[in-house]
């Protein structure tokens, strides 16, 4: 599960977090929406202990953000939208073995977990090939087996299909409907509206660093009597008017 | 700090920068390859040239009387070939001609009179092998003006040794117990040389690396990835240094190996017949250590620091150019009257250590004081390397 309380986080005069709250439970899938700058990359930053809040905290798998780090770390797997993030010089298994030894495996899990990312995500013919020359979908194969090698209960995605054409971005959705089913918990930030009503039971609406909803879409629809794409526009419009 | 994470890093890494091909030129390439390819064409000019001047040296000799003593002496002498040109001056500015010689009409009524007669060399002060010919004219003109002193003197009956008082001979001065340095080209050469390559390599062999590790790792968009890993930022942080310190270290020895290899090719231009202690040669491989250390610290800082590649790369080159400043500013310094005062000075103060160290100079008070300001720079480059790290503002500065 993860529990966010009261995050603010400011970069000089920019107040990025104005306190957010939300609780994701174990196996949901949370969506995170909200224009560009709104604070959503912050929050998983912040949940990733890349940054410090200013105030407020986060419990990840009953681990702080602030005080257990390392474990929160160790806890987790994220996943980036745009660029894979990869070592071009490193084949698919180098760079999946890397991540797997800085989360502290053994030589053998790393390796009977290798085999089986490339059994599901079919990698077999590319897994010992540098990377430097593969296509977008086949990095961003390789790029999930990498967040989730060391098997996180909590996975968090930012945008992760941005850039991505059909076919790669189906990858992702396949894979995170894995990751429902396998429990864990997840928070999926996106600008696709389709792509969070799809997915995700709940969503988290951010705007200027305040949530404006966090609901269930389904009543969230139902309170607002229109569908997500517009109930988003009005919420973010009015505000940002 | 995890070693376990600092291993793991940095076996990665060295993985990883060893597979780049810009490493491998920067580090290994270029240093071993530089200076023998430098000395050889060096070497090959030099013997171009001297082949040149061993041919006969055509010259012209300027002069209304043909028929003087001088122009006899210099038509039979070795190496010379007097030519006739309708446009002298032109044949000299086209090398076709090494040198005029002018010679005055009453040259030889002068000499007979026993009066100072002057002559005049012409060359073309663009021209090396011109500027050579005048120097022989000039031996050659000389051995003459000696030989008609001579024989001035024994007309007057006297002795000619009456006129050389001193005999003058220099010797340089040894310790009992201790050997000569060597030959003093050779000892100008290594003590300039040395301390040059062990400041520039150890960042021309870490530069790649330091970009990539820092920087490229920004650009590519790996960064929040590695740093969301179990392994924290310090082992993180540790374990590229220590990558970026052994690229630097690789590019130092390697350099070296190309002075080794350069003397061998040409003997003559890169001297090393430089007898040094072993006490010496281990402060020099210290005092290397520490500088690759704390560039290796100054470079990776700069890296994180910097959002691109190519920021990191317009940061990083004109290092290369500051760190050139202590080896020039020590070249013309003396190096038995050096003030205390120079060793509080970082790298400067390494750089005079090492001559000393070349020249079997051992001041334990200049050593510690090096080494001692060496492990303070190591050790800040290192913390502000750590806080660059750490710095959210750097991490995420795009």
């Amino acid at each position: 599960m993860i529990e966010v309380k009261g995050l603010k986080k400011s970069f000089k005069d920019v107040e990025a977090l104005r306190g957010i709250d939300f609780f994701v439970p174990r196996g949901e899938v949370l969506g995170l929406l909200g224009e560009n700058g709104a604070g959503k990359t912050t929050t998983l930053r912040i949940l990733a202990t890349m940054l410090k809040p200013n105030s407020g905290t986060a419990i990840l798998n009953g681990y702080d953000i602030l005080e257990q780090p390392h474990m929160v770390r160790k806890n987790l797997g994220i996943l980036f939208g745009g660029e894979s993030g990869l070592y071009d010089r490193l084949t698919a298994r180098e760079n999946i073995c890397y991540y797997g030894e800085l989360n502290d495996m053994s030589k053998e899990d790393i390796e009977k977990r290798i085999d089986y990312l490339t059994d599901i995500l079919e990698m077999g013919e590319y897994i010992d090939r540098r990377v430097g020359k593969f296509s977008k979908g086949m990095k961003q194969k390789v790029s999930i087996a990498r967040s989730i090698v060391h098997n996180p209960p909590i996975m968090l995605f930012d945008e992760p299909t941005s850039g991505l054409d059909v076919s790669a971005a189906r990858v992702i959705h396949r894979f995170l409907d894995e990751c429902r089913q396998e429990g864990k918990t997840v928070i999926f930030s996106s600008h696709s509206m389709g792509e969070v009503e799809k997915l995700c039971e709940k969503i988290v609406i951010i705007h200027k660093g305040e949530v404006l909803a966090y609901d269930s879409i389904e009543s969230l629809k139902a309170k607002h009597n229109m569908d997500l794409e517009n109930l988003f526009v009005e919420m973010v419009g009015e505000r940002g008017e | 700090m995890n070693k376990r994470h600092v291993w793991i890093v940095f076996k990665k890494e060295v993985k990883d920068i060893f597979r780049d091909r810009r490493t491998w030129i920067a580090s290994v390439l270029i240093p071993m390859l530089v200076f023998p390819l430098l000395f050889f064409f060096m070497n090959m000019g030099m013997k171009n040239m001297e082949k040149n001047m061993e041919k006969d040296i055509p010259i012209y000799i300027e002069t209304p009387n043909q028929e003087m003593d001088i122009i006899h002496y210099l038509n039979n002498s070795q190496g010379i070939q007097v030519v006739e040109e309708e446009k002298p001056y032109e044949s000299l500015q086209e090398g076709k001609l090494k040198l005029i010689l002018v010679i005055d009409e009453d040259f030889q009524e002068k000499i007979e009179k026993e009066q100072p007669a002057s002559l005049k060399i012409i060359f073309d002060e663009v021209s090396n092998e011109s500027s050579m010919a005048a120097s022989m004219i000039e031996n050659k003109i000389n051995a003459y003006s000696e030989k008609i002193r001579f024989q001035r003197l024994e007309k007057l009956g006297i002795n000619p040794e009456i006129l050389q008082p001193m005999i003058i001979t220099r010797e340089a001065y040894v310790p009992e117990g201790e050997e000569a340095k060597g030959d003093q080209g050779a000892l100008f050469m290594i003590t300039f040389l040395l301390p040059f390559l062990l400041m520039l390599y150890p960042v021309v062999g870490g530069m790649p690396a330091a970009i990539d590790l820092g920087s490229g790792e920004k650009e590519r968009m790996s960064l929040e990835p590695l740093l969301s890993t179990g392994a924290g930022r310090l082992s993180i942080l540790t374990g590229k240094y220590l990558a970026i310190l052994l690229a630097s270290i690789i590019g130092t020895i390697t350099s070296l190996m190309g002075v080794v290899a350069a003397s061998k090719i040409a003997p003559d231009a890169i001297p090393l017949g430089v007898r040094i202690s072993p006490l010496s040669i281990f402060i020099l491989v210290a005092t290397s250590l520490g500088i690759a250390m704390i560039l290796s610290g100054l470079m990776l800082s700069i890296s994180v620091f910097a959002r691109s590649y190519k920021e990191a790369g317009t940061y990083l080159s004109p290092v290369t150019i500051v760190l050139m400043v202590p080896v020039y500013l020590t070249m013309f310094m003396d190096i038995r009257t050096l003030s205390t005062s120079l060793f509080f000075i970082p790298l400067l103060n390494s750089v005079l250590v090492m001559k000393e160290a070349l020249v079997g100079i051992i001041n334990p008070l200049h050593i510690i004081l090096t080494f001692s300001i060496s492990i303070i720079l190591v050790v800040l480059s290192l913390f502000f390397t750590r806080f660059m790290f750490n710095k959210e503002s750097v991490i995420f500065r795009s």
